[in-house]
């Protein structure tokens, strides 16, 4: 790119190519923004949606093109890598965002809050989410985290008109920082500790150095020393609570319900995909150790009560739900529950257990959830949350909204022709084989998966509930007489298309997420260590 | 000898004054006296920052929230009209699950602090870290340095827009001002509450 900047600082041109992605998205953000200043006349904004989408898509581009080089090297002097793993969660990430704008050129119109700062403000949190699934050190995890925090926060505040609105964004704000708090908090405890903040690093002590690991008689590590356990733990809360687990997650219900609704569904999409990079990267680069059993004070058995809890909670609290809005933000909660059961695998059998599952199960996750989010938000009326009863009769009213929200709750649901169901497989059978493969107590890993199989059976209820309404209830109330925006009308179809085509053949994306899942840098059992920055090396798979 | 005496008075009396400046922020009924207790809380922070022989940036906790932080607060404070007789401001609700809350954590944090062993901190000469920051931020952490602007960036625009107020917003307030319960403008979470 430009040979120059080598020079300067110690920025080699490597390092600029590893965050193009991200520079790219960055400067679009700030382009819609000076855009915006210039907007004049009543005309509508939703060119500036298209410039954000444009942006986006060159985005989502560029890291498939990194990811095809299947290089890795380390950016900034070990402050973020380029890899496979990354550059797969930025095209998550990204493709959440393009469907998210593509959605609010039709929302934002209808409900008085038509201004550019939305793009722009969309695109620095996907600018935080890039760097957050990039990170190679805490101080870049942490700033990544805080960059996408700060912006969904406004997004949540953005109907200046609507109390309701402010409320979601000022306690999205208060609890956000809390737990900032508590993440720095344990930052601070294992930088102590620690003396470094590099992940990596962290990684090679969590394995051998006595200050944190306690050693049993015959030099095997038996657990973690309370100060680098505290630590972990509080990290551990605050990622919870960016993805919504479920002692930390009683934000997410009141956030959703109160803010726009293509908003709720990055937040509930993108915001959780990003939580999910980090919280792998730190789990299999920082935290690793021993193989984790279930008895030991590492953070399996952590991991092991949170994913219990979230899964039979977050189901058993949406099948009471009678607000659309709320319901979609318990299953969430729940899909969050079950997105942590590959990291339990690979926790507790080490890297045989990974099966692509986490990457494959986001990209269904997202499709299904932004879509009903994109249905709601054309059904939905002036400040008054959509209930099951406002569904009714859908079916003859709008054929084709009803059949797309029909292919997102079945997908959600898990149940076969769709991209769910072979996301559930993938979760469940990662824990299954895990079980085969660990030495200790498999048998709580079966009963971990066979309850969590039986938790989201329990969850068809409240997803076929919706198809329920849609079709065989009679219609007693008006629906929206307007058609539905170009714009949403295709982020809707693609989410459907996506939805059913992913379930179809799900070979090719599983296939890419398991080698993204492998191509994590630094990874002890993956590729080797890094090398000095500016210095490409191939990786050439872990297995 | 001499020299850890003086260091332990140095060190209790910066303790101190920070601890109890926190106490006067949360138990105090005037949102005034909150804010100078807070005053005293950075002061005793600063102080405590400089003992450790960091002193830039007990030099920017002085300037930035001592001088800055705190001075905006108690603009905002007097300036804010009737805040001073708003009866609920610092009531407390809940003390009991509170309660369990503090001792939990004190607990758990003390029992981690007993059981940690700590090592001697070596004899770290009180050298000017200045310039080992500057140097620092321009180089190894390059990234982190330039990320903070996109986040600075981020919550500039966002507290803007949560705060102002444009000419057709005004337009839609009047036509729309049947409802007189709306707030002109919720509590702006703008992002300066930050740590």
């Amino acid at each position: 790119m430009m040979p120059a900047m080598e020079i300067a600082a110690g920025v080699g041109r490597f390092d600029l190519h590893g965050l193009t992605p991200g520079m790219i998205i960055t400067g679009f953000g700030l382009l819609v923004l000076l855009l915006e200043i210039f907007h004049r006349g009543r005309g509508g904004r939703a060119y500036l949606g298209g410039i954000a989408v444009f942006g986006l898509v060159l985005g989502g581009m560029w890291a498939y093109l990194l990811w095809n080089q299947r290089f890795s090297w380390s950016l900034f002097r070990m402050m973020a890598y380029q890899d496979g793993f990354g550059q797969a969660f930025t095209a998550i990430v990204v493709m959440a965002a393009i469907l998210t704008c593509l959605l609010a050129t039709d929302y934002l119109p209808r409900h008085q809050s038509d201004r550019g700062e939305f793009y722009a403000l969309i695109l620095f949190a996907v600018t935080g989410m890039i760097l957050v699934a990039v990170a190679a050190d805490l101080v870049t995890l942490f700033l990544g985290i805080e960059t996408m925090s700060l912006a969904v926060y406004v997004l949540a505040g953005f109907f200046r008109h609507s109390r309701h609105s402010a409320e979601a964004s000022l306690k999205y704000l208060i609890l956000g920082a809390l737990s900032t708090a508590i993440m720095l908090y344990g930052i601070a405890l294992l930088y102590g500790v620690t003396k470094t903040t590099h992940l990596a690093s962290i990684g090679q002590l969590f394995q051998e150095s006595p200050a944190i690991c306690r050693f049993n008689a015959e030099g095997f590590a038996v657990g973690l020393q309370p100060l680098p356990l505290i630590g972990m733990v509080m990290i551990l809360v605050s990622m919870g609570f960016k993805i919504a687990l479920v002692p930390f997650h009683m934000w997410a219900p009141d956030v959703y319900d109160g803010s726009p609704t293509p908003a709720a569904g990055f937040m509930a999409t993108a915001v959780k995909v990003a939580g999910f990079a980090g919280l792998l990267r730190l789990l299999m680069i920082a935290f690793v150790g021993w193989p984790a059993r279930i008895s030991s004070t590492g953070w399996v058995p952590i991991l092991f009560v949170l994913a219990l809890v979230t899964i039979i909670l977050g189901n058993a609290a949406a099948i009471v739900q009678n607000k659309l809005k709320r319901m979609l933000a318990y299953s969430s909660i729940a899909h969050a529950g079950y997105l942590l059961l590959p990291l339990i695998a690979a926790g507790y059998a080490g890297h045989q257990a990974f099966n692509g599952a986490v990457p494959y199960y986001l990209v269904a996750y997202t499709l299904a959830t932004l879509g009903a989010f994109g249905v709601l938000g054309y059904l939905e009326k002036q400040d008054q949350a959509l209930t099951y009863d406002d569904l009714d009769g859908l079916g003859k009213r709008h054929p084709w909204v009803a059949a797309s929200m029909t292919i997102f709750m079945i997908s959600a649901a898990g149940i076969p022709p769709t991209a769910g169901f072979f996301a559930k497989f993938l979760a469940f059978k990662a824990v299954i084989d895990a079980a085969g493969i660990g030495q200790f107590g498999g048998v709580y890993l079966v009963v971990l998966a066979a309850l969590g199989i039986l938790a989201s059976v329990a969850g068809v209820y409240y997803y076929l509930r919706v198809v329920v309404h849609m079709y065989m209830r009679e219609q007693h109330q008006q629906g929206p007489s307007f058609l539905l925006g170009r714009a949403a009308a295709v982020a809707i179809a693609l989410c459907a298309f996506g939805s059913v085509a992913l379930g179809i053949l799900p070979n090719r994306l599983a296939t890419l997420s398991y080698i993204s899942t492998i191509e994590m840098a630094d990874t002890p059992e993956g590729p080797e260590a890094i090398v000095p920055a500016g210095m490409a090396r191939t990786t050439g798979g872990g297995d | 000898m001499q020299v850890q005496v003086i260091g332990a008075i140095v060190f209790w009396a910066l303790a101190i004054l920070t601890v109890a400046g926190a106490a006067l922020v949360a138990f105090s009924r005037n949102i005034v006296h909150s804010a100078f207790g807070l005053l005293a809380a950075f002061f005793g922070v600063a102080g405590l920052f400089v003992f450790l022989s960091a002193d830039f940036v007990g030099m920017v906790q002085l300037l930035v929230y001592v001088g800055g932080v705190v001075v905006l607060f108690l603009f905002a404070v007097m300036l804010t009209g009737r805040i001073e007789q708003v009866e609920i401001s610092n009531l407390s609700r809940g003390p009991l699950p509170a309660l369990a809350v503090l001792i939990g954590t004190v607990a758990v944090l003390a029992v981690v602090a007993f059981q940690t062993p700590w090592g001697p901190s070596g004899d770290m000469a009180a050298e000017p870290t200045t310039a080992a920051i500057g140097n620092a931020l321009l180089s190894q952490y390059l990234l982190p340095f330039e990320i903070a602007s996109v986040l600075l960036v981020a919550a500039l625009i966002g507290s803007v827009l949560l705060a102002s107020r444009r000419k057709e917003d005004e337009l839609e307030d009047q036509a729309t001002a049947e409802a007189t319960d709306q707030p002109g403008d919720p509590p702006a979470a703008g992002p300066g509450g930050e740590p």
